[in-house]
């Protein structure tokens, strides 16, 4: 084989380009690196600045219409676009350092033990569960706050097959009612519905959440002014600002000072009742405590 | 031998013709006949007796279940027959003004049996999902007007779990946990005065 001058050319820009390749691959590598650590800082900052995490899961979606109010007006309809709603105000406004999540963003299939799952997966705070209700009897607005409810048999059962999923509620049985009471007062205060019910129910799609897990249930006579009212934008970010004011109220229960604290932005609950007995009568709340 | 025919059967009409006769005048065979027939009589009037239910409905007034007291037939029939005549009643809905049925149209009882644990199934066909309006308390008030007008009138039964069509269901329209067995619901009951 004869050594020829061709090949010596290639030689030396072989030897030439090492360097210029351990350059360029040590660039690429500081590039990644560098890209990695972005990408940390900034979901470190992302973290820092939602201090908390809430999951809204707008009641049913795709075949499920859920409850009909009048020919056209579906629950799903309703409880995305009050969803949407609630999450608007929240990104609105970063100071509240709440990250909002949606369990669905469009008139979609959601199975019941996915909505939870969502939450679980996000590591969620907070689980609020929005459904509206048509109801004939009693013909009054009425918001219904629903916790999860399990009986000391199902308990032992689920224990005994290993039945985690199910469990994961029970444990957070006592933030759930405590978030529920927040929601409560919210509403209470705000006199938009004509009675509120804090009930304990065992509510199929709260029982997988692992955090306080809260259903609220508006509900209306089924009239075509009530489907007006329900359809007007106006009335739906009075109820998104309500929820709001509970959501907030719960996350800044321990911080008296807080322009939020109950005790200063509430009316006294006898004042209420007062209210309500006027209304009915007899007292038409129920309260399912322990 | 034709004349012989008409003596047999002329001897045998008048022959049992007697016996009754004679039956019919013995006095103790009257009142034995006359004590049995009463008996029979008694049991069939005692089978139709009454027997009262409550029946849980929900009110018009307030986010509660208000009672109707019912008389029902069948006083003398089974425990589970008596348990299907008061949810057939509860199908049928109220007839107070102040309550509202708790149960869709159209809804039947496909049956109830009791477990050995005290454990209370009720099926219903699927009208039961098909015709419910749905709503978390809409499910409520149903689930609780069927679990608590069974435990009130019949104790021995400590839970009730609802079937449809023979089957376990997750829940009516998406809201409460059927795959549990419930409870008597005290808190639901409308405060009288
Ligand atoms: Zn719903």
């Amino acid at each position: 084989m004869i050594f020829r001058k061709k090949h010596l050319n290639f030689l030396i820009i072989c030897i030439l380009a090492i360097p210029a390749l351990i350059e360029a691959a040590s660039l690429s590598r500081r590039s990644f690196s560098q890209d990695l650590a972005a990408a940390q800082a900034a979901q470190d900052t992302d973290q820092q600045q939602a201090s908390f995490c809430l999951v809204i899961d707008p009641g049913h979606g795709g075949k499920d219409s859920g409850v009909l109010f009048g020919a056209t007006l579906a629950e799903k309809t309703l409880t995305l676009s009050l969803a949407r709603k609630l999450q608007e105000l929240i990104d609105s406004d970063p100071e509240l350092n709440i990250k909002v999540v949606l369990t669905r963003v469009e008139d979609q299939d959601l199975p019941l033990d996915r909505r939870a799952a969502i939450a679980n997966h996000h590591r969620a705070d907070l689980f609020l569960s929005i459904h509206f209700g048509s109801y004939l009897y009693p013909a009054l607005d009425s918001m219904q706050i629903f916790i999860a409810d399990y009986s000391s048999e199902e308990l032992e059962y689920l224990s005994m097959i290993n039945e985690s999923w199910s469990l994961m509620q029970s444990k957070h049985l006592a933030e759930s009612r405590e978030f529920g009471r927040y929601i409560e007062q919210a509403v209470r205060a705000s006199g938009a519905f004509a009675a509120v019910n804090f009930l304990k129910a065992p509510i199929y799609f709260l029982k997988g959440a692992s955090m306080a897990a809260v259903e609220v249930e508006a509900g209306f006579a089924p009239s075509e002014e009530n489907i007006n009212k329900l359809e007007s934008e106006d009335y739906q970010w009075q109820l998104a600002k309500i929820l709001l004011q509970g959501i907030v109220s719960f996350l800044n229960k321990d911080q008296e000072q807080s322009q939020f604290s109950p005790s200063s932005e509430f009316s006294p609950p006898a004042e209420i009742d007062r209210v309500r007995e006027n209304l009915y009568g007899q007292g038409t709340r129920q309260e399912q405590e322990q | 031998m034709k004349q012989f025919l008409i003596i047999m059967l002329a001897l045998i009409i008048v022959g049992s013709g007697l016996w009754v006769w004679t039956e019919l005048k013995n006095p103790r065979k009257l009142v034995s006949r006359n004590l049995l027939l009463s008996k029979i009589l008694e049991e069939n009037k005692q089978r139709e007796e009454f027997f009262s239910v409550q029946l849980f409905f929900a009110s018009k007034m307030g986010f509660s279940l208000g009672v109707e007291t019912r008389e029902v037939k069948g006083e003398k029939s089974s425990l589970q027959q008596q348990i299907r005549r008061a949810l057939a009643e509860l199908i049928k809905g109220p007839t107070q003004a102040d309550l509202v049925s708790t149960i869709p149209v159209g809804t039947k009882l496909r049956g109830f049996y009791l477990d050995k644990n005290g454990i209370g199934y009720a099926d219903f066909s699927n009208e039961m999902i098909k015709n419910h309006p749905g709503g978390s308390w809409g499910e409520l008030i149903t689930i609780y007007s069927v679990v608590n007008t069974v435990i009130k009138n019949f104790p021995q039964v400590r839970q009730v779990k609802l079937l449809i069509n023979g089957l376990e269901v997750e829940t009516l329209r998406g809201h409460l946990d059927l795959r549990r067995a419930f409870s008597f619901n005290e808190s639901l009951l409308s405060q009288q005065p």
